[in-house]
């Protein structure tokens, strides 16, 4: 079996130990009984395979490493955002006593050998932790370049600066398997996205949020890219996804409230309701599709947007005329009933799981 | 092997990104630069101000541009950069400008129609001195005389009084610290309004977004716009000219009590692609 990325191995690992665990419950009450020799060969062969995985991905081969693992994810992340934020606030800070050569050749240099040492750590340091937060670094310092340049020039602001710092993101995110930059470039390419979307429809584009439209051709592209192959880099699949429907389900839910700031020239009322009837069918679609494909996040994310429209609806309907008992009441009954709904699927599921099985 | 490869690719790819950029953006500031500057003009600190309050965390120092308009409203004399609405920008100034007036008076206005209408970036005219700083002053003169003759006549009114006040204070704020830049037209071709507003010694032409306003009636007459801002608002200051400007800082803000003139002037280039940079700044002398 081929690995592709530090996921699929850890994923082989988890399955080899608990494998190895149901086989012990298995000989303790006697229901198969292995004898020394296949003992030893099925040991050998998981430990030589954990062995290769472990040199190859880093990945965890004990819980205890799992919990160590997950503690200095959370370090680099706060490290590096901490690291970001600080180069920041130090040039700020002394920008100011520089002449406009200096500050310049710093704003160059800054990028540069932040993505020389995010290059270094990633080919030397197993882990990648360093690296990841090099990356963030490295973008951080690329923003601050151009912010830094429009001030001191006097620049007029272009979308252009979110569209070279997404890309730049998206090489370090790819280069180095970082989720976070990944994150990084994605909220770029959305805001060069959206922004031309709304220079398209007549507007300014530092204005692109006043129209919850401009997000959508974002949203469409950023779930359509997991279609090319992602298997090689951790989790980017599920990151695209999630921000996608994110980047489609909040302007939905902001014109299903607020039709005034919609582009369609219709009345508010009107587009109220389009938008509050293409919430209910593209939730209910997601949260289908997500079952389809065995996508839990987009069951999930259309599962969270399906009951915030329902749950908005119902404020809208009834929360002036009807008793607050009453309210909170249907809330619990729908809850009940989605529950019901839930679980009738699921028995589906099984049964059609033990059918093919059969 | 071949994830490593591709790793190594898309690192070089991003240094290529990182030079590109960074030629890309400085060739744009030598072309702004090159060439006779759009613009060459002396601003005072009526114009270009300090900032009021500087943050302690950051060192760099920059000029704010203060503009204003010369509204319809006669005894309206306060009109700052912030939504200002200029009498010469009307239904027929914003279709000029692109803005499909009668599309917006036809639309649904229940919840608000000045809420679709958007920001359009355009190129506006600065006159500075010109006629319509004339008329501020004559419009605060000629409001002071007409409130200071209701107080003359009722000393002991103590409404009267405080409008008086407030009367003679804008007066003296007028002729003493108001910006003497008015914006006074816009286009979408910069270089036709230079055709029109030749002296590169007095108009500037910069980058602003124009907004349409349609007040409570749904009347075409009513249609106006208002300036949202202009894009290049604040003009860093090299540390080459900071000398003269740290020294007035120390000495207070320009709206202190005892500053009674403009304290520097800046010679300021407007470049090709409509930003502005400082050439020189100077040290005025008191106006005893």
């Amino acid at each position: 079996m081929q690995m592709n990325s530090k996921t699929d191995a850890q994923k082989r690992v988890d399955q080899i130990r608990s494998f190895q665990a149901e086989l012990s419950i298995m000989e303790q009450e006697k229901i198969i009984l292995l004898d020394d020799s296949k003992k030893s060969l099925l040991s050998n062969y998981h430990e030589k395979l954990i062995k290769t995985l472990s040199e190859t991905f880093d990945i965890d081969s004990s819980n205890r490493e799992k919990q160590l693992s997950l503690g200095m994810k959370i370090a680099s992340f706060l490290g590096a955002l901490g690291l970001a934020a600080s180069v920041f606030f130090l040039f700020y800070q002394f920008w100011g006593r520089f002449s406009t050569n200096v500050q310049a050749i710093i704003l160059i240099a800054a990028p540069v050998i932040s993505l020389a040492a995010t290059m270094y750590a990633s080919y030397n340091e197993k882990t990648g932790y360093f690296s990841k937060l090099l990356g963030l670094v490295s973008v951080a310092c690329f923003v601050l370049n151009l912010t830094m340049f429009g001030q001191i020039f006097n620049i007029t602001p272009s979308p252009n600066a979110c569209l070279v710092w997404a890309v730049f993101a998206f090489a370090l995110a790819y280069a180095s398997d970082t989720r976070l930059l990944l994150v990084a470039g994605i909220i770029c390419i959305s805001a060069f996205l959206s922004a031309k979307a709304g220079t398209w429809g007549g507007m300014y584009w530092l204005d692109f949020g006043e129209r919850p439209e401009n997000f959508f051709p974002a949203a469409v592209i950023l779930f359509a890219v997991p279609f090319l192959p992602h298997k090689r880099f951790s989790g980017f699949d599920v990151i695209y996804r999630v921000f996608a429907m994110l980047l489609m389900f909040i302007p939905i839910l902001i014109l299903s409230n607020w039709g005034a700031i919609s582009y369609l020239n219709l009345s508010s009322d009107a587009i109220e309701v389009i938008y509050q009837v293409v919430g209910f069918v593209l939730s209910g679609a997601a949260i289908w599709a997500g079952i389809r494909k065995s996508w839990p996040e987009v069951v999930n994310t259309g599962n969270v947007f399906f009951t915030i429209f329902l749950y908005t609806k119902f404020y809208d309907w009834w929360w002036d005329w009807m008793p607050k008992y009453l309210f909170f009441l249907v809330i619990a009954l729908v809850a009940i009933l989605m529950l019901l709904v839930f679980k009738r699927l699921r028995k589906t599921t099984i049964q059609n799981v033990q059918g093919v099985a059969a | 092997m071949k994830k490593q490869f591709a790793s190594r690719i898309l690192f070089i790819a991003g240094f290529v990104i990182l030079v590109l950029t960074n030629i890309f953006v400085l060739s744009g500031v030598a072309s702004n630069r090159s060439g006779e500057p759009d613009t060459l003009i002396v601003l005072t600190e009526r114009e270009l101000r300090l900032k009021y309050r500087d943050s302690k965390e950051n060192s760099g120092l920059a000029l704010g541009l203060y503009w204003r308009v010369l509204s319809e409203d006669g005894e309206n004399l306060h009109n700052y950069a912030y939504r200002s609405d200029p009498a010469w920008l009307d239904a027929d100034k914003l279709e000029a400008l692109g803005f499909n007036i009668n599309r917006y008076l036809a639309g649904d206005s229940r919840s608000g129609i000045y809420r679709r209408l958007l920001s359009k970036e355009v190129f506006i005219v600065l006159e500075n001195g010109g006629e319509p700083c004339k008329e501020s002053l004559r419009r605060a003169q000629s409001a002071f005389a007409k409130v200071k003759k209701a107080y003359d006549a009722n000393l002991h009114d103590e409404k009267q009084r405080f409008s008086f006040e407030r009367a003679k204070e804008r007066l003296y704020d007028e002729q003493v610290r108001g910006s003497h830049l008015f914006a006074i037209d816009a286009g979408l071709d910069p270089a036709q309004l230079r055709k029109k507003y030749a002296d590169r010694s007095r108009f500037i032409i910069l980058k602003g977004l124009v907004r349409p306003y349609i007040p409570s009636e749904k009347v075409r007459d009513k249609v106006s716009g208002y300036i949202t801002k202009i894009s290049t608002i604040r003009i860093n200051v090299p540390l080459k000219h900071r000398r003269i400007l740290d020294a007035v800082k120390a000495d207070g803000p320009f709206y202190s009590s005892g500053i009674t003139s403009p304290r520097y002037k800046v010679k300021l280039a407007v470049g090709s692609r409509y930003e502005p940079w400082i050439i020189s700044v100077e040290k005025i002398e008191p106006i005893q």
